[in-house]
């Protein structure tokens, strides 16, 4: 009892930390930022990174690696920088912690109605730990770019929770291990393929999947979304005083929450490597593929359009992430009466 | 081997709350310290004097300023939908209504002076 007892939180820590925790996640995280930026640059007929690394994609470690180590941070007259880390160690730790509700980690959480577990998570301590970062280095700048950090996450994060409802909803009502643990994240993203297969789920699930990128782009604020930052306008908005090891961070941060976001969507609404198990041949293709099929849609989008002005991004997530989504849930809670 | 704990929601939403303060130790300990630098350590309002801040109301002069404009914006529009119709009867015939009146105060002070001081 006592050795299993061990075994399993050497396992939970070893997740948190190691796969696909902590490092895991950062490895990721930096690969998408060098997919995000070649594909990009590529797309506008730039070279993108190049010289670090195979086809440059050492680039961001390498960039994150000269603000760790090298650059000096910057103490402003009236800043907090322990508040600044506090604010952004919170949020960091809100996505770590949140890869223990996914079928990709060896130690997996699961409790019926955990997917609000979820939503607290990644919709209150992201933007909450973000915003409290921001807000400790006062400037004027600083306090333009997080009035409007808090004015798109008003919209995109309740668009973001009715969107990860739906595949939990469909998977209660339609799959028959469903009301064992209803709602619940793991069981949901293990049985997603499933939904995609029974027709009035099937355009629930499309009108989910087009609602979360919509919202994923503006929680990660990749262009168009990228209203709170907006260099040109705000020098560089929320997180004009960062540098040094604060403006790391920062970055850490940002890059995680956008690989945690493609993550979710590639296991939660296209179902991970199922019915494949992870650890083969299929299965690590599919879930590669359909990991690489996100960032590549985000980074299309973040590509393709110019900065919204912050009322245009407000009205685009609402009529194309929070409508759809309300949509698709109100199909959702219908198939879910009609079967349960 | 792969470990799910099925658990009640209030037991997970603890474990995971346990799991994000460990990484929130970690990251505090891993991103703490480094090179700080105080020299010029006041705000950056994109190269303006803090006292910018201070100021609640816009000065007197850029408030002048600012209302010519406004106003002059006005007037310039006037004008260009006047003058600028495209049709050159429109134009001749704003430019003959203004020399009219400029010809009208021209002998109305000729008139003034002239019965005043005489030829």
């Amino acid at each position: 009892m006592g050795m299993g007892l061990a075994y399993d939180v050497g396992i939970a820590i070893a997740s948190l930390l190691l796969f696909p925790g902590f490092v895991f996640l950062s490895a990721l995280a930096i690969f998408s930022e060098w997919f995000i930026r070649k594909v990009g640059a590529r797309m506008q007929n730039r070279m993108g990174p190049t010289y670090v690394g195979p086809a440059g994609i050492l680039q961001p470690l390498m960039d994150m690696l000269k603000l760790y180590l090298v650059k000096e941070e910057k103490v402003q007259r009236y800043s907090s920088p322990t508040q600044a880390r506090i604010g952004m160690a919170l949020a960091i730790g809100a996505i770590v912690a949140s890869v223990l509700l996914l079928p990709l980690s060896p130690f997996r959480l699961a409790a019926p109605y955990d997917v609000m577990v979820l939503a607290y998570l990644c919709a209150v301590w992201v933007t909450m730990g973000l915003i409290v970062a921001c807000l400790a280095y006062p400037n004027p700048f600083t306090v333009t770019g997080t009035s409007r950090l808090i004015t798109l996450a008003v919209i995109a994060e309740p668009a973001w929770v009715a969107a990860i409802l739906i595949p939990t909803t469909l998977y209660t009502a339609l799959c028959p291990q469903g009301h064992a643990v209803p709602f619940s994240v793991l069981f949901t993203s293990m049985n997603a393929w499933r939904l995609w297969l029974h027709p009035a789920s099937f355009v629930a699930m499309a009108l989910g999947v087009w609602s979360i990128m919509a919202a994923t782009q503006a929680k990660a604020m990749l262009k168009p979304f990228d209203i709170p930052e907006a260099e040109q306008e705000l020098i560089a908005g929320h997180i004009t005083e960062f540098s040094g090891r604060l403006l790391a961070m920062y970055e850490l941060l940002h890059d995680m929450e956008i690989a945690f976001s493609a993550l979710l969507i590639t296991y939660l609404f296209l179902g991970g490597p199922y019915p494949f198990p992870h650890l083969s041949a299929p299965g690590i293709a599919v879930l590669v593929a359909k990991y690489v099929g996100v960032l590549f849609a985000l980074t299309v989008v973040h590509s393709a359009f110019g900065r919204f002005r912050i009322e245009q991004g407000f009205i685009s997530v609402a009529k194309y992430s929070l409508i759809p989504a309300l949509i698709g849930l109100g199909i959702a809670i219908g198939i879910y009466f009609t079967h349960v | 081997m792969a470990v799910t704990v099925v658990a009640s929601p209030g037991a997970v939403a603890g474990y995971i709350t346990a799991a994000m303060a460990l990484v929130f130790g970690v990251m505090l300990a891993l991103f703490s310290g480094g090179r700080r630098s105080r020299s010029g350590d006041e705000m950056y309002i994109g190269g303006e004097s803090e006292a910018l801040l201070k100021v609640r109301v816009p000065s007197n002069v850029a408030m002048y300023w600012g209302i010519v404009r406004r106003a002059m914006g006005r007037v310039y529009t006037v004008l260009r939908d006047v003058v600028h119709s495209g049709k050159l009867s429109t134009w001749s015939g704003f430019m003959v209504s203004w020399f009219t009146i400029l010809m009208f105060i021209a002998i109305g002070i000729t008139v003034v002076i002239a019965s005043v001081y005489g030829w």
